[in-house]
């Protein structure tokens, strides 16, 4: 490593930090970044500086916005009676993807862990309430995960949000779409047969 | 169920391994300290991927090797299948057919161990955790997902007890993990009932089968979740009813000690002699006596929830039985059919009359005996 420039082994240390990349990979990445020239590693500072200067949260539902208001938020388009709580903001993604859910969302940045100090105060939930009865929110869809800490969070904002006479509903879980019933594990399996529905 | 061929390389104390096992019994011999007892936990983690000794899984790698491989092919109904377990350090690779297998879950239920060992001799004298993790063991050879069940149930508990150890609590927080307790809880419970009450009875044939009807033995599940003599249901919403009202009723006395009281992790499986604690009224043969009954009982109600012969794992427990009750031991063993694995010092022990195939062990060579 010594036979690199110093500004070049600092990228690489920086590079290294980012989840999922090693050492070797960060220095690959480096030098593949020299080698397409000047023009791009222009473009790759300008745009990291951008995103240090423009990237903020969403006043209202936590998602990464370039303004007060993130662009699910300031679009009229969206459904204001319903709003869907997840925990991160690849989720919110997810959920964009799927092009199903048309309403709002609600990120909490985390789910309820006493074992690691985070209770209700150190997720975002400090807005919610107010956020549910100014925009006349009908329904509730909590889409926090289906792992012990994931279903307390959402057992935690069903009775704390119970007294607002909204509709607080809980995504499904079980098969997924086009699997075959054989692989898939046995766990969600049963939890599938439990939340199993009339047709 | 059959194992049709084993081997192992870099585990603990033995030699690369490479054998093709008896279809019925196979006899392990050596002197204390060889690797015998290394041998059957080098099986048992084929199926349940961990020890049955209470050993980290780091500590089943040779010292002077990275990493660890365990391999079988196993035969079930027909079908045979290779199965994989890979150690290095603390992390477990499995593999079924070559491929890695991404969710552990999803590994089990291709092969059934069962293991009897000197430790399980004290199984009626020891700790009610001691009891616990038999009954766990047990359902988890039958339902498989038990394993996800018990380890969620543990994670709510230790979030709640972290909650009871502060000094000021949110109220509708500790609420909420009041009911995550009570939602994971009741899922043991119902599953451990539903498990004895088809052990139960099969427990009882068995014991009065070794003991020669002399005695009687009974198992009756003692629950930190009822009061007095109060019966658990076995319907799941009005068990977590009952669970929700014992545990508001303790909920003072949990703040003050700042732990859960309640629930399958503070409960006991007790044996009775005779209507009476076998804890404290048993004789050192009749403690063996129950140990045994429960381990026979064990592999009968395998057998018959998923109608296949578990793989039988013995470390050497002849020895610490006496004549009869060994005699008992191998007179079932014949019987019952299945594969056997028996670690002993002296193959004079294993009188059983099916067909084996015995291997000497010695400074972690296995090989065949020629005699």
């Amino acid at each position: 490593m010594s036979l690199l420039p110093a500004s070049l082994e600092r990228l690489i240390v920086l590079l290294s930090r980012l989840p999922g990349i090693g050492e070797r990979t960060a220095t690959r990445l480096a030098f593949a970044a020299l080698a397409e020239g000047d023009e791009y590693l222009g473009d790759l500072a300008r745009s990291l500086d951008e995103a240090t200067e423009k990237i903020t949260y969403c006043k209202s539902c936590h998602m990464l916005a370039e303004s007060e208001l993130c662009r699910i938020c300031s679009d009229p388009g969206r459904d204001s009676r319903v709003m869907c709580v997840v925990a991160t903001i690849p989720d919110v993604l997810a959920f964009e993807r799927s092009g199903a859910f048309r309403g709002r969302y609600h990120v909490t940045h985390g789910v309820l862990s006493p074992l690691k100090g985070v209770g209700p105060s150190e997720l975002r939930l400090h807005n919610l309430r107010s956020r549910l009865t100014e925009q006349g929110v009908e329904e509730v869809i909590l889409a926090t995960p289906t792992g012990v800490e994931g279903e307390a969070t959402a057992l935690y904002l069903t009775r704390s949000l119970s007294d607002l006479g909204l509709r607080v509903t809980r995504i499904a879980t079980g098969v997924p779409m086009g699997g075959e019933l054989e692989y898939v594990d046995p766990t969600t399996l049963s939890r599938a047969l439990e939340g199993r529905v009339n047709v | 169920m059959r194992i049709r061929s084993l081997e192992a390389e870099s585990f603990r104390n033995l030699e690369p391994l490479r054998i093709e096992p008896h279809e019925r019994f196979n006899i392990f011999e050596g002197l204390n300290g060889q690797g015998k007892t290394n041998l059957l936990e080098a099986i048992y983690l084929l199926g349940a991927l961990r020890s049955f000794r209470e050993s980290k899984v780091s500590s089943l790698v040779h010292h002077d090797h990275p990493s660890a491989v365990v391999r079988g092919e196993v035969e079930l109904r027909g079908m045979r299948r290779r199965l994989a377990v890979e150690l290095t350090g603390n992390a477990r690779r499995a593999a079924l057919d070559g491929n890695v297998v991404s969710r552990l879950g999803a590994y089990f239920g291709h092969l059934f161990v069962v293991v009897f060992a000197p430790d399980d001799l004290t199984l009626t004298k020891g700790s009610a955790g001691g009891r616990r993790r038999f009954v766990d063991r047990a359902i988890f050879n039958v339902h498989p997902t038990y394993l996800d069940e018990t380890r969620d149930y543990l994670k709510a508990l230790k979030h709640r007890n972290d909650l009871l150890r502060r000094p000021v609590v949110d109220p509708e927080l500790l609420a909420t993990f009041d009911e995550t307790l009570i939602r994971h809880g009741s899922r043991i419970l119902q599953r451990r009932m539903s498990f004895l009450d088809r052990f139960a009875p099969i427990f009882q044939e068995v014991f009065s089968e070794i003991t020669g009807s002399d005695h009687l033995g009974e198992m009756r599940y003692q629950s930190s979740v009822m009061s007095g003599d109060g019966e658990i249901s076995r319907d799941l919403d009005t068990l977590r009813d009952q669970f929700a009202e014992r545990l508001a009723s303790k909920s003072r006395a949990e703040q003050r000690r700042g732990y859960t009281i309640v629930g399958p992790h503070a409960d006991d499986l007790l044996l009775e002699l005779d209507g009476r604690a076998a804890r404290g009224h048993a004789s050192q043969g009749q403690h063996r006596a129950f140990a045994l009954a429960l381990k026979i009982a064990e592999l009968r109600t395998i057998r018959e929830a998923t109608e296949i012969d578990p793989i039988l794992l013995l470390d050497d427990v002849s020895s610490e039985l006496d004549e009869s009750r060994n005699h008992a031991l191998m007179t079932h063993l014949d019987q019952a059919g299945g594969q056997v694995f028996v670690t002993t010092t002296d193959r004079r022990w294993i009188r059983v009359n099916g067909a084996c195939r015995v291997y000497r062990v010695e400074e972690g060579q296995v090989s065949v005996s020629s005699g």
